[in-house]
């Protein structure tokens, strides 16, 4: 599921409104409310969260286009955009 | 001329986005059309109007009826069209898709504070779970024994996508891409005339892949999966979708069942009574069923399709095997 390496954009959103946008091939951490997010080797994901079910940090890493992790309880968003072979996932 | 240029602008179709929380869960839509956000508008009221309408809190629909057993409760017609839709595909399904498993689904309790029930506990509930003690006349509900309990947490999802599509329709969107905590609709076309790529998630691992690909239009894509709402204790992994037999997850090598169909409700439903009916009876009650198809990816890694799906999917995972 690997891609070519050209780098991703990920949309942050917090309670649906857009707060940040960040390129994946840049390595870093950065705190939306209550969730850190990690950025690393071109992936995005739930670093910490103060959440009950810890279910956005147990989701790892996110590196495929298209896909997309929320963590309800603090309804904060993390979707991947680029070129993706899918428009949606279902699950 | 300039005059013109803004006002054709203006009414050139616009892809717009949107995401907010309700049913529990996160909700976006990516909707293209002249009238993109007024049809937003309209379905994020309709889903706090049904996620208010089906909260299993004080003041709802819901709560009325199962506070209210073993007596009759007026409802709105859209809930008694609810609880009908329900029964009636519980009825289809022979109960393998049961909007009365609550006592069973609050014992566990996995959306809020998990625990596996005892077998007194479990035993002692399993009697209220029968959706022919339902009874709807008009609209009033009347759950026939004390201490029943409607859980229609396995079709509201789906539901609340069919009222969507109805507002797309009446605003005229020309395409749209539902998403409602993983029930997708896609309605309408691409703008090249192609079918939507829907993925279906990988079941395994904890990053948010997809094993196969399916091109489909207007239509309903709704999986139950075992990484769904699910807790460990013991060693052991407990989900969500429970057999109304036993009062336990489904355990029977299933890892997640798709259901495609143009009623969200219905695919909705299906999938989880697909689950629970296990791959061979599953896969039979899927070929039978007219309208809809279904994929069946099994814990050794195999995906089961029905005939209309086997010319019709990508596995783009080499660790699956699409069987026939």
């Amino acid at each position: 599921m690997s891609d070519t390496g050209d780098a991703q954009t990920a949309i942050v959103r917090a309670d649906g409104e857009v707060v940040k946008e960040v390129r994946l091939n840049v390595d870093q951490s950065f705190w939306v409310g209550d969730v850190r997010f990690e950025v690393k080797d071109g992936a995005i994901a739930f670093a910490e969260s103060d959440c009950p079910g810890q279910e956005c940090v147990k989701a790892g890493w996110l590196h495929t286009p298209g896909s997309s992790m929320a963590c309800l309880p603090n309804k904060v968003s993390v979707t991947l955009t680029g070129e993706s072979e899918v428009d949606v996932i279902a699950e | 001329m300039l005059a013109g240029a803004v006002l054709l602008s203006a009414c050139a179709p616009v892809q717009k986005t949107s995401e907010v929380y309700a049913l529990d869960t996160i909700c976006t839509q990516q909707v293209k059309g002249t009238k993109a956000d007024a049809a937003i508008a309209a379905v994020n009221n309709m889903l706090s109007r049904i996620t208010r309408e089906l909260s299993v809190n004080e003041g709802s629909y819901y709560y009325d009826i199962n506070a209210g057993a073993p007596h009759p409760v007026e409802v709105s017609s859209e809930a008694a069209e609810l609880v009908s839709d329900a029964l009636r595909i519980a009825d289809e399904t022979h109960g393998a898709f049961n909007p009365t498993i609550g006592p069973v689904s609050t014992l566990w309790n996995i959306s809020e504070d998990p625990r596996v029930p005892t077998a007194d506990e479990i035993a002692a509930a399993l009697p209220l779970i029968n959706f022919r003690d339902v009874e709807v006349k008009g609209n009033t509900v009347t759950l026939q024994k004390d201490g029943m309990m409607l859980d229609l947490s396995g079709i509201a999802k789906g539901l609340a996508a069919d009222l969507a599509i109805e507002i797309y329709k009446q605003n005229g969107i020309e395409n749209a891409i539902l998403y409602l905590g993983g029930n997708v609709y896609v309605y309408g076309d691409k703008k090249d005339g192609s079918d939507f790529n829907v993925g279906l998630r990988d079941p395994v691992g904890t990053a948010k892949d997809y094993v196969a690909i399916i091109p489909v239009r207007n239509t309903s894509v709704v999986t139950s999966g075992v990484y769904e709402r699910n807790f460990e204790s013991g060693g052991k992994t407990y989900h969500h979708l429970f057999d109304p037999k036993t009062g336990y997850p489904a355990d029977n090598g299933l890892l997640a069942v798709t259901v495609v169909c143009e009623n969200s409700a219905k695919a909705d439903a299906l999938s989880t009574a697909l689950f629970v009916m296990g791959l061979e009876d599953g896969l039979a009650f899927a070929e039978q069923t007219e309208d809809i198809e279904a994929v069946f990816i099994t814990d050794n890694r195999e995906i089961y399709v029905t005939n209309g799906l086997e010319d019709n999917i990508e596995i783009t995972n080499e660790a699956y095997t699409l069987k026939s």
